[in-house]
């Protein structure tokens, strides 16, 4: 798998406290890499890493291959564009303002695109509105169109959702899916809302208290969160034989224990298993969301 | 970093806080100009033009405090200088070009207000009395205080990232500054030794009483070298047209501009922005 950012033991502290303790990740090309974890947790600390906002105290990442601390990794953050926190624009300037400065900025030798960015971030009409009298659905769309300009292959979003309406929520996801979809543009995207990254991100990665608790793909992630049905039987032989010629999917526990991927009709089920002469000896329905599986991760409770 | 300034240079044509900086330091020196008129013409005493033309050197430290600090500032309140430092502008390049920017604002401010006077001050009280060459090193002085405040209140604002705070901290230093500079050139021009007349035996008698705040010593060669590197021991020097040592207050004033830049850039290239 080709990674367009890695990091490796990347850590920062500020006096004697750890913001990140040793984080390493992998961001794959043309993913949606959703960063989860709570407040705190050292995801704004790492995003501002990488933008060369603050330089870490140990470790390394790769960007587009070069390293930070090469020569090369200017040229290598000019692939990228990054909406930290707060929507960066300014707030005495239009929105086609705002993206002339940019533009200006990156040293692009005109102004074509700008219309076209705004009627992609959905602000092709804002006319002579000055930022600061923008909602913060729109500051933020205007952020991500200052972000996208002079066409990065990475765009890195810190809480791209925080404080937006549901409406405004739907518009920044439909953006980020069909700017993944349709340019390629892979994203790191940063979030504690978790329902909401679950319907955007391609992988996972989630980090508690500065460290890396896991990474993961959403398909695997699906595997394990996807409801099961959890079985002590007689004999998981006899058990697996029967959801093989059934086509199920599940996991063997134990020699007694296994766990069943999917819906099943239960009566059904259980006349199968008896003409394989199978004993059930108990059943239960389990099903795990991104949100329980982000409490089992990070530890729960011992968090708060 | 000429695409840096490039984009600064839309912001400085838009910025409110200059055109203000430019309008209160030109209304203070016409203002000035009209009460040195006045004097000329209702208790005749004699003025010269060079008496009004450098009077709008004693507000740059506080316009100029208002002006970049918010020019700066507003870089960290919106955000923007993230832009510049994700997409891979070099620190040195991002603090060069906004000092680049800050100098512009204070040669605008120079120019405009310092022509103003000049045109009201030439009908009002003729051409200059003194020799031209003082007139230009004057004024090429009063450029370099210009320059001076702006590197100040530049290094002052980039390594504060809180837009309100820079901007207290600039005025109130620009202040401070200003009322440094009057104390010290008070204190320095004070003479040694006060005469006054006295009536004894029904005669008056010229008595020569030692100042007692006169300085002398240590204390006087440091006040006389802070007179020459502070901008506002220089402001007042120019504006009273004594400039005691000539040469010290050019590179006090050039060696001024390098340092606040030189620590300015050093602890931004360091710094951790949020």
């Amino acid at each position: 798998m080709e990674y367009v950012l890695e990091t490796r033991e990347l850590s920062k502290q500020y006096g004697h406290f750890k913001a990140l303790d040793g984080v390493t990740m992998h961001v794959p090309k043309g993913s949606i890499y959703g960063f989860v974890g709570k407040n705190g947790a050292g995801k704004t600390t790492l995003i501002r890493l990488l933008c060369g906002l603050q330089k870490p105290t140990g470790g390394e990442f790769t960007l587009y291959g070069k390293k930070n601390g090469e020569k090369g990794i200017a040229e290598a953050r000019r692939r990228i564009g990054a909406v930290v926190e707060t929507p960066s624009i300014y707030l005495d300037m239009t929105a086609e303002e705002n993206l002339r400065q940019q533009y200006m900025i990156l040293g692009l030798p005109s102004f074509d695109g700008i219309q076209e960015l705004l009627e992609l971030v959905g602000l092709p009409d804002t006319g002579k509105k000055k930022a600061k009298h923008f909602s913060l659905g729109m500051r933020q769309r205007l952020g991500i169109a200052v972000a996208l300009a002079g066409s990065p292959d990475m765009l890195i979003l810190d809480e791209p959702v925080n404080g937006l309406d549901p409406q405004g929520i739907i518009e920044i996801r439909e953006l980020i899916l069909k700017l993944n979809r349709e340019k390629q543009i892979t994203f790191l995207i940063s979030s504690h809302i978790l329902d909401e990254l679950s319907r955007l991100a391609t992988h996972y990665g989630f980090i508690d208290n500065g460290h890396m608790v896991k990474e993961i793909s959403a398909e695997a992630l699906e595997l394990q969160c996807r409801s099961c049905t959890h079985m002590e039987v007689e004999d998981t032989g006899k058990l697996a034989t029967v959801l093989d010629k059934r086509k199920l999917s599940y996991s063997v526990l134990s020699e007694t224990q296994i766990d069943v991927y999917g819906k099943i009709h239960v009566t059904e089920f259980i006349l199968w298993l008896a003409e394989e002469g199978c004993q059930v000896n108990s059943m239960q329905q389990q099903e795990e969301s991104l949100e329980s599986y982000y409490i089992r991760l990070v530890g729960g409770g011992k968090n708060e | 970093m000429s695409n840096l300034l490039r984009a600064g240079l839309c912001r400085v044509k838009k910025d409110k806080w200059l055109w203000l900086g430019i309008f209160v330091t030109a209304a203070y020196g016409i203002f000035g100009c009209i009460s040195q008129y006045q004097a000329v013409v209702q208790y005749e005493k004699t003025r010269t033009l060079e008496d009004v033309v450098f009077l709008c050197i004693m507000i740059p430290g506080i316009t100029l405090a208002a002006s970049v600090s918010v020019l700066v500032g507003t870089e960290y309140s919106d955000g923007t200088i993230r832009n510049k430092i994700a997409t891979g502008k070099k620190r040195s390049h991002i603090y060069l070009s906004t000092s680049v920017l800050c100098c512009i604002e204070a040669l605008l401010i120079y120019l405009i207000s310092g022509r103003l006077l000049l045109a009201m001050g030439l009908p009002l009280f003729g051409f200059f009395k003194e020799p031209l060459w003082k007139i230009g090193y004057e004024y090429l002085l009063m450029l370099l205080i210009f320059l001076v405040y702006a590197s100040l209140y530049q290094m002052l604002a980039m390594l504060n990232q809180n837009k309100a705070y820079a901007a207290i901290i600039c005025l109130i230093i620009g202040f401070l500054l200003l009322f440094a500079g009057s104390y010290l050139y008070q204190t320095v021009d004070s003479p040694q030794f006060y005469e006054y007349a006295e009536i004894v035996d029904g005669q008056a008698q010229m008595v020569r009483q030692e100042n007692p705040y006169y300085v002398t010593g240590v204390r006087r060669t440091l006040y006389r070298f802070l007179l020459d590197v502070l901008p506002s021991g220089v402001t007042m020097q120019i504006v009273t047209g004594e400039i005691f040592n000539p040469v010290r207050a050019i590179a006090g004033a050039v060696c001024d501009i390098i340092i606040f830049n030189g620590i300015g850039m050093y602890f931004f290239q360091k710094k951790d922005i949020k």
